[in-house]
Protein backbone atom coordinates (compact mmCIF):
# COMPACT_ATOMS: atom_id res chain seq x y z
CA UNK A 1 0.00 0.00 0.00
CA UNK A 2 1.02 3.60 -0.58
CA UNK A 3 0.05 5.84 2.32
CA UNK A 4 0.62 9.60 2.10
CA UNK A 5 0.94 11.77 5.19
CA UNK A 6 -0.18 15.36 4.66
CA UNK A 7 -1.31 18.17 6.93
CA UNK A 8 -2.13 21.49 5.35
CA UNK A 9 -0.48 23.40 8.16
CA UNK A 10 3.26 22.99 8.64
CA UNK A 11 4.70 21.78 11.90
CA UNK A 12 1.79 19.55 12.92
CA UNK A 13 3.98 16.47 13.09
CA UNK A 14 3.91 14.86 9.63
CA UNK A 15 7.49 13.69 9.83
CA UNK A 16 7.24 12.62 13.47
CA UNK A 17 4.14 10.58 12.73
CA UNK A 18 5.43 9.22 9.39
CA UNK A 19 8.59 7.88 10.98
CA UNK A 20 6.95 6.39 14.08
CA UNK A 21 4.31 4.83 11.85
CA UNK A 22 6.91 3.46 9.40
CA UNK A 23 8.68 1.85 12.35
CA UNK A 24 5.48 0.43 13.79
CA UNK A 25 4.51 -1.31 10.55
CA UNK A 26 8.08 -2.22 9.45
CA UNK A 27 9.29 -3.61 7.13
CA UNK A 28 8.32 -0.46 5.27
CA UNK A 29 9.64 2.23 2.96
CA UNK A 30 9.78 5.81 4.24
CA UNK A 31 9.93 8.44 1.48
CA UNK A 32 10.61 12.06 2.43
CA UNK A 33 8.82 13.96 -0.32
CA UNK A 34 9.08 17.31 1.46
CA UNK A 35 11.92 18.03 -0.95
CA UNK A 36 12.22 21.73 -0.18
CA UNK A 37 13.05 20.98 3.45
CA UNK A 38 13.41 17.27 4.06
CA UNK A 39 14.19 16.43 7.69
CA UNK A 40 13.18 12.79 8.12
CA UNK A 41 16.82 11.69 7.87
CA UNK A 42 17.70 13.72 10.96
CA UNK A 43 15.54 11.43 13.09
CA UNK A 44 15.76 8.17 11.17
CA UNK A 45 19.57 8.39 10.86
CA UNK A 46 19.69 5.92 7.97
CA UNK A 47 22.85 4.43 6.52
CA UNK A 48 22.97 6.16 3.15
CA UNK A 49 24.02 3.84 0.34
CA UNK A 50 23.41 5.96 -2.74
CA UNK A 51 23.31 9.62 -3.66
CA UNK A 52 22.29 10.50 -7.19
CA UNK A 53 21.89 13.77 -9.02
CA UNK A 54 18.39 14.69 -10.06
CA UNK A 55 18.55 16.45 -13.40
CA UNK A 56 16.08 17.85 -15.85
CA UNK A 57 16.56 18.97 -19.45
CA UNK A 58 17.04 22.68 -20.05
CA UNK A 59 17.70 24.50 -23.32
CA UNK A 60 21.11 25.37 -24.67
CA UNK A 61 21.28 27.60 -27.70
CA UNK A 62 24.10 26.92 -30.10
CA UNK A 63 25.60 30.24 -31.30
CA UNK A 64 26.36 29.88 -35.05
CA UNK A 65 23.18 27.85 -35.64
CA UNK A 66 20.63 30.10 -33.95
CA UNK A 67 19.04 32.65 -36.28
CA UNK A 68 17.60 34.74 -33.42
CA UNK A 69 14.08 34.28 -34.77
CA UNK A 70 12.75 34.32 -31.21
CA UNK A 71 10.24 31.47 -31.65
CA UNK A 72 11.54 29.69 -28.53
CA UNK A 73 11.22 32.78 -26.33
CA UNK A 74 7.74 33.48 -27.70
CA UNK A 75 6.61 29.93 -26.93
CA UNK A 76 8.15 29.71 -23.43
CA UNK A 77 5.27 29.95 -20.94
CA UNK A 78 7.66 30.83 -18.12
CA UNK A 79 9.66 33.54 -19.96
CA UNK A 80 12.89 31.73 -19.20
CA UNK A 81 14.37 32.63 -22.60
CA UNK A 82 15.06 36.01 -24.09
CA UNK A 83 16.28 36.38 -27.66
CA UNK A 84 17.65 39.75 -28.67
CA UNK A 85 17.61 40.06 -32.45
CA UNK A 86 20.38 41.58 -34.56
CA UNK A 87 22.33 43.76 -34.26
CA UNK A 88 22.78 42.71 -30.62
CA UNK A 89 22.29 38.97 -31.38
CA UNK A 90 22.14 37.79 -27.80
CA UNK A 91 20.36 34.91 -26.13
CA UNK A 92 19.60 34.83 -22.42
CA UNK A 93 18.46 31.89 -20.35
CA UNK A 94 17.07 32.23 -16.81
CA UNK A 95 17.42 28.72 -15.37
CA UNK A 96 15.46 29.50 -12.19
CA UNK A 97 12.39 30.25 -14.32
CA UNK A 98 12.66 27.15 -16.51
CA UNK A 99 10.21 24.31 -15.82
CA UNK A 100 11.86 21.92 -18.31
CA UNK A 101 8.69 21.65 -20.35
CA UNK A 102 10.62 21.27 -23.61
CA UNK A 103 8.43 23.53 -25.71
CA UNK A 104 11.44 25.65 -26.79
CA UNK A 105 13.16 22.66 -28.37
CA UNK A 106 9.86 21.61 -29.93
CA UNK A 107 9.18 24.91 -31.68
CA UNK A 108 12.73 25.77 -32.75
CA UNK A 109 12.69 25.77 -36.57
CA UNK A 110 16.48 25.52 -36.99
CA UNK A 111 17.84 22.02 -36.70
CA UNK A 112 20.44 21.80 -33.94
CA UNK A 113 20.13 25.45 -32.90
CA UNK A 114 18.49 24.67 -29.58
CA UNK A 115 19.42 21.46 -27.82
CA UNK A 116 18.37 20.20 -24.41
CA UNK A 117 21.04 19.47 -21.83
CA UNK A 118 20.63 18.04 -18.33
CA UNK A 119 20.82 20.46 -15.44
CA UNK A 120 21.15 19.34 -11.83
CA UNK A 121 18.14 20.42 -9.80
CA UNK A 122 18.67 18.37 -6.67
CA UNK A 123 19.70 14.99 -5.35
CA UNK A 124 18.04 11.71 -4.41
CA UNK A 125 19.44 9.88 -1.40
CA UNK A 126 18.67 6.28 -0.56
CA UNK A 127 19.50 4.22 2.47
CA UNK A 128 18.25 1.97 5.21
CA UNK A 129 17.64 2.09 8.91
CA UNK A 130 16.86 -1.29 10.42
CA UNK A 131 13.79 -2.61 8.66
CA UNK A 132 12.95 0.76 7.13
CA UNK A 133 14.02 1.57 3.58
CA UNK A 134 14.72 5.24 3.17
CA UNK A 135 14.62 7.67 0.26
CA UNK A 136 14.58 11.45 0.17
CA UNK A 137 14.69 14.13 -2.46
CA UNK A 138 16.59 17.35 -1.79
CA UNK A 139 15.73 20.17 -4.17
CA UNK A 140 18.32 22.86 -4.86
CA UNK A 141 17.50 26.25 -3.40
CA UNK A 142 15.63 28.61 -5.71
CA UNK A 143 14.32 25.95 -8.14
CA UNK A 144 11.05 26.78 -9.85
CA UNK A 145 9.15 23.63 -8.97
CA UNK A 146 9.35 20.75 -6.50
CA UNK A 147 6.90 18.68 -8.55
CA UNK A 148 9.30 16.88 -10.92
CA UNK A 149 11.54 15.66 -8.11
CA UNK A 150 8.56 14.39 -6.11
CA UNK A 151 7.25 12.68 -9.26
CA UNK A 152 10.63 10.96 -9.65
CA UNK A 153 10.61 9.76 -6.02
CA UNK A 154 7.15 8.29 -6.55
CA UNK A 155 8.14 6.69 -9.84
CA UNK A 156 10.91 4.88 -8.01
CA UNK A 157 8.65 3.35 -5.37
CA UNK A 158 5.79 2.62 -7.74
CA UNK A 159 6.54 -1.06 -7.97
CA UNK A 160 7.81 -1.55 -4.41
CA UNK A 161 5.92 -4.58 -3.16
CA UNK A 162 5.63 -3.52 0.51
CA UNK A 163 4.15 -0.55 2.29
CA UNK A 164 5.35 2.92 1.37
CA UNK A 165 4.87 5.94 3.63
CA UNK A 166 5.11 9.22 1.73
CA UNK A 167 5.91 12.20 3.94
CA UNK A 168 4.33 15.06 1.94
CA UNK A 169 5.20 18.75 2.00
CA UNK A 170 2.91 21.08 3.97
CA UNK A 171 0.31 23.21 2.23
CA UNK A 172 -2.18 22.39 -0.50
CA UNK A 173 -0.25 23.39 -3.61
CA UNK A 174 1.06 21.38 -6.58
CA UNK A 175 3.88 19.60 -4.69
CA UNK A 176 1.35 18.26 -2.16
CA UNK A 177 -1.00 17.14 -4.91
CA UNK A 178 1.91 15.36 -6.58
CA UNK A 179 2.90 13.67 -3.29
CA UNK A 180 -0.57 12.34 -2.47
CA UNK A 181 -1.82 11.51 -5.96
CA UNK A 182 -2.34 7.84 -6.73
CA UNK A 183 -1.75 6.77 -3.15
CA UNK A 184 -4.17 4.33 -1.53
CA UNK A 185 -4.85 6.44 1.54
CA UNK A 186 -4.01 9.88 2.91
CA UNK A 187 -3.43 10.40 6.61
CA UNK A 188 -3.92 14.00 7.68
CA UNK A 189 -1.94 15.00 10.74
CA UNK A 190 -3.77 17.83 12.49
CA UNK A 191 -3.16 19.82 15.63
CA UNK A 192 -6.07 21.07 17.72
CA UNK A 193 -5.60 24.81 17.28
CA UNK A 194 -7.69 27.29 15.27
CA UNK A 195 -4.86 27.55 12.70
CA UNK A 196 -4.53 23.79 12.64
CA UNK A 197 -8.22 23.26 11.92
CA UNK A 198 -8.31 26.04 9.34
CA UNK A 199 -5.45 24.55 7.31
CA UNK A 200 -6.83 21.06 7.82
CA UNK A 201 -10.07 22.20 6.19
CA UNK A 202 -8.09 23.40 3.17
CA UNK A 203 -6.23 20.13 2.71
CA UNK A 204 -9.45 18.15 3.19
CA UNK A 205 -11.02 20.16 0.37
CA UNK A 206 -8.04 19.26 -1.84
CA UNK A 207 -8.14 15.55 -0.92
CA UNK A 208 -11.88 15.43 -1.60
CA UNK A 209 -11.27 16.84 -5.07
CA UNK A 210 -8.76 14.07 -5.69
CA UNK A 211 -11.30 11.51 -4.37
CA UNK A 212 -8.74 9.83 -2.13
CA UNK A 213 -9.74 7.96 1.02
CA UNK A 214 -8.49 9.82 4.06
CA UNK A 215 -8.59 10.04 7.83
CA UNK A 216 -7.23 12.16 10.63
CA UNK A 217 -4.42 11.69 13.13
CA UNK A 218 -4.61 14.28 15.90
CA UNK A 219 -1.20 15.26 17.16
CA UNK A 220 -0.59 17.19 20.40
CA UNK A 221 -4.08 16.16 21.51
CA UNK A 222 -5.26 17.68 24.78
CA UNK A 223 -8.03 16.63 27.14
CA UNK A 224 -11.18 18.64 26.62
CA UNK A 225 -10.06 20.19 23.33
CA UNK A 226 -12.44 19.05 20.60
CA UNK A 227 -11.56 21.48 17.80
CA UNK A 228 -10.47 18.75 15.38
CA UNK A 229 -13.19 16.33 16.50
CA UNK A 230 -15.88 18.94 15.82
CA UNK A 231 -14.49 19.57 12.36
CA UNK A 232 -14.19 15.85 11.62
CA UNK A 233 -17.76 15.27 12.71
CA UNK A 234 -19.05 18.05 10.47
CA UNK A 235 -17.26 16.40 7.55
CA UNK A 236 -18.09 12.84 8.50
CA UNK A 237 -14.39 12.03 8.72
CA UNK A 238 -12.76 9.35 10.77
CA UNK A 239 -10.22 10.09 13.51
CA UNK A 240 -7.81 7.21 13.54
CA UNK A 241 -5.50 8.11 16.39
CA UNK A 242 -4.74 10.75 19.01
CA UNK A 243 -1.11 11.37 19.89
CA UNK A 244 -1.20 13.16 23.24
CA UNK A 245 0.57 16.46 23.75
CA UNK A 246 3.91 15.75 25.37
CA UNK A 247 6.70 18.09 26.34
CA UNK A 248 9.01 15.12 26.44
CA UNK A 249 8.42 14.38 22.73
CA UNK A 250 9.09 18.05 21.94
CA UNK A 251 12.35 17.88 23.89
CA UNK A 252 13.41 14.71 22.11
CA UNK A 253 12.51 16.26 18.75
CA UNK A 254 14.74 19.25 19.43
CA UNK A 255 17.61 16.83 20.03
CA UNK A 256 16.93 15.04 16.73
CA UNK A 257 15.33 12.06 18.44
CA UNK A 258 11.88 10.50 18.35
CA UNK A 259 10.12 8.08 20.72
CA UNK A 260 10.49 5.11 18.38
CA UNK A 261 8.63 2.17 19.78
CA UNK A 262 5.90 4.22 21.43
CA UNK A 263 2.30 4.10 20.17
CA UNK A 264 3.22 1.03 18.09
CA UNK A 265 0.24 -1.04 19.05
CA UNK A 266 -2.11 1.83 18.28
CA UNK A 267 -0.40 2.56 14.98
CA UNK A 268 -0.70 -1.07 13.93
CA UNK A 269 -4.43 -0.77 14.56
CA UNK A 270 -4.47 2.35 12.40
CA UNK A 271 -2.69 0.38 9.69
CA UNK A 272 -5.21 -2.44 9.94
CA UNK A 273 -8.07 0.02 9.65
CA UNK A 274 -6.49 1.64 6.57
CA UNK A 275 -6.06 -1.76 5.02
CA UNK A 276 -9.77 -2.49 5.58
CA UNK A 277 -10.74 0.74 3.84
CA UNK A 278 -8.16 1.01 1.07
CA UNK A 279 -6.24 -2.25 0.82
CA UNK B 1 17.49 58.09 -30.19
CA UNK B 2 14.51 56.41 -28.55
CA UNK B 3 14.31 56.48 -24.76
CA UNK B 4 12.14 54.17 -22.64
CA UNK B 5 10.91 55.76 -19.41
CA UNK B 6 8.84 54.13 -16.65
CA UNK B 7 6.09 56.47 -15.51
CA UNK B 8 2.98 56.91 -13.37
CA UNK B 9 1.03 57.90 -16.47
CA UNK B 10 1.43 57.63 -20.24
CA UNK B 11 2.28 61.25 -21.00
CA UNK B 12 5.39 63.38 -21.23
CA UNK B 13 4.48 65.27 -18.04
CA UNK B 14 3.82 62.11 -15.98
CA UNK B 15 6.06 61.48 -12.97
CA UNK B 16 8.75 58.82 -13.44
CA UNK B 17 7.82 55.53 -11.73
CA UNK B 18 10.72 54.41 -9.52
CA UNK B 19 10.11 50.73 -10.33
CA UNK B 20 11.02 49.12 -13.60
CA UNK B 21 9.20 45.78 -13.93
CA UNK B 22 6.21 46.79 -11.85
CA UNK B 23 5.90 50.34 -13.17
CA UNK B 24 2.39 51.54 -13.96
CA UNK B 25 3.11 52.87 -17.45
CA UNK B 26 5.92 53.35 -19.92
CA UNK B 27 6.64 56.26 -22.21
CA UNK B 28 8.85 56.01 -25.27
CA UNK B 29 10.32 59.31 -26.36
CA UNK B 30 12.02 59.76 -29.73
CA UNK B 31 14.57 62.58 -29.49
CA UNK B 32 14.79 62.98 -33.25
CA UNK B 33 11.11 63.28 -34.09
CA UNK B 34 9.81 64.40 -30.70
CA UNK B 35 7.25 61.63 -30.96
CA UNK B 36 5.89 60.19 -27.72
CA UNK B 37 4.20 56.81 -27.33
CA UNK B 38 2.88 55.66 -23.99
CA UNK B 39 1.16 52.58 -22.71
CA UNK B 40 0.11 50.67 -19.65
CA UNK B 41 2.56 48.09 -18.37
CA UNK B 42 0.75 44.87 -19.36
CA UNK B 43 2.94 42.80 -17.01
CA UNK B 44 2.46 44.90 -13.87
CA UNK B 45 0.34 42.30 -12.11
CA UNK B 46 2.25 39.34 -13.55
CA UNK B 47 3.37 36.59 -11.26
CA UNK B 48 6.65 35.65 -12.89
CA UNK B 49 9.33 37.20 -15.08
CA UNK B 50 7.77 40.65 -14.89
CA UNK B 51 11.03 42.56 -15.40
CA UNK B 52 12.05 40.30 -18.29
CA UNK B 53 8.73 40.75 -20.08
CA UNK B 54 8.66 44.49 -19.58
CA UNK B 55 12.27 44.87 -20.77
CA UNK B 56 11.27 43.07 -23.94
CA UNK B 57 8.79 45.82 -24.76
CA UNK B 58 11.70 48.26 -24.63
CA UNK B 59 13.83 46.03 -26.85
CA UNK B 60 11.05 45.45 -29.38
CA UNK B 61 10.73 49.21 -29.71
CA UNK B 62 14.41 49.55 -30.45
CA UNK B 63 15.23 51.92 -27.63
CA UNK B 64 18.81 52.86 -26.89
CA UNK B 65 18.33 54.13 -23.36
CA UNK B 66 16.01 53.52 -20.43
CA UNK B 67 15.17 55.70 -17.44
CA UNK B 68 13.66 54.47 -14.20
CA UNK B 69 14.37 54.66 -10.49
CA UNK B 70 15.54 51.05 -10.28
CA UNK B 71 16.22 48.03 -12.46
CA UNK B 72 15.82 44.53 -10.98
CA UNK B 73 18.41 41.81 -11.68
CA UNK B 74 16.59 40.09 -14.56
CA UNK B 75 15.49 43.27 -16.33
CA UNK B 76 19.01 44.62 -15.93
CA UNK B 77 20.49 41.54 -17.55
CA UNK B 78 18.08 41.65 -20.49
CA UNK B 79 18.56 45.37 -21.17
CA UNK B 80 22.32 45.10 -20.78
CA UNK B 81 22.44 42.24 -23.30
CA UNK B 82 20.45 44.38 -25.72
CA UNK B 83 22.94 47.21 -25.27
CA UNK B 84 20.37 49.53 -23.68
CA UNK B 85 21.90 52.08 -21.33
CA UNK B 86 20.03 52.34 -18.04
CA UNK B 87 19.78 55.58 -16.07
CA UNK B 88 18.43 56.65 -12.71
CA UNK B 89 15.91 59.50 -12.80
CA UNK B 90 16.13 62.10 -10.05
CA UNK B 91 13.43 61.81 -7.45
CA UNK B 92 10.10 63.34 -8.45
CA UNK B 93 11.12 64.17 -12.03
CA UNK B 94 8.59 64.11 -14.83
CA UNK B 95 9.32 62.12 -17.97
CA UNK B 96 10.20 65.34 -19.81
CA UNK B 97 12.54 66.53 -17.06
CA UNK B 98 14.23 63.16 -16.84
CA UNK B 99 14.81 63.07 -20.60
CA UNK B 100 16.27 66.59 -20.49
CA UNK B 101 18.53 65.58 -17.60
CA UNK B 102 19.66 62.52 -19.52
CA UNK B 103 20.42 64.49 -22.66
CA UNK B 104 22.48 67.02 -20.71
CA UNK B 105 24.41 64.16 -19.12
CA UNK B 106 23.11 64.66 -15.60
CA UNK B 107 21.66 61.21 -14.97
CA UNK B 108 23.63 58.49 -13.26
CA UNK B 109 24.03 55.30 -15.31
CA UNK B 110 23.29 51.98 -13.62
CA UNK B 111 26.40 49.79 -13.43
CA UNK B 112 24.57 47.05 -11.59
CA UNK B 113 21.01 45.99 -10.88
CA UNK B 114 18.97 47.01 -7.87
CA UNK B 115 19.23 44.05 -5.48
CA UNK B 116 16.05 41.98 -5.35
CA UNK B 117 15.46 42.72 -1.65
CA UNK B 118 15.64 46.48 -2.27
CA UNK B 119 13.32 46.22 -5.28
CA UNK B 120 10.80 44.22 -3.24
CA UNK B 121 10.93 46.78 -0.42
CA UNK B 122 10.22 49.64 -2.83
CA UNK B 123 7.31 47.71 -4.32
CA UNK B 124 5.84 47.14 -0.84
CA UNK B 125 6.17 50.80 0.12
CA UNK B 126 4.40 51.93 -3.04
CA UNK B 127 1.51 49.55 -2.40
Amino acid sequence: MKIAVASGKGGTGKTTFSLLFSKAIAPSFYVDADVEEPNGAIFLKPTVNSVEDFTEPVPRIIPGKCTYCGECAKACPYKALVIIPPPAKKTLFFPELCHSCGVCAYVCPEKGALIEVPRKKGIIRRGKSGEIDFMEGVLNLGEASAVPLIRELKRRVKNYPGDVIIDAPPGTSCPVVEAVEETNYVLLVAEPTPFGVHDLSLVVEMIEMLSLPHGIIINKAQEGNTLVEDFAESKGMEILYRIPFSEEIARMYSRGELPFGEFEEGFRKVYKRIKEIAG
Amino acid sequence: MKIFITAKGNAIDSIVDPRFGRAEYYVIYDTETGKVIGGKNPHKEGRIAVGISFAQIAIENGVEAAISGNFGPNAFEVLKAAGTKMHRAKEGQTVKEAVESLLSGELEEFREATPREVAEKIEKELK
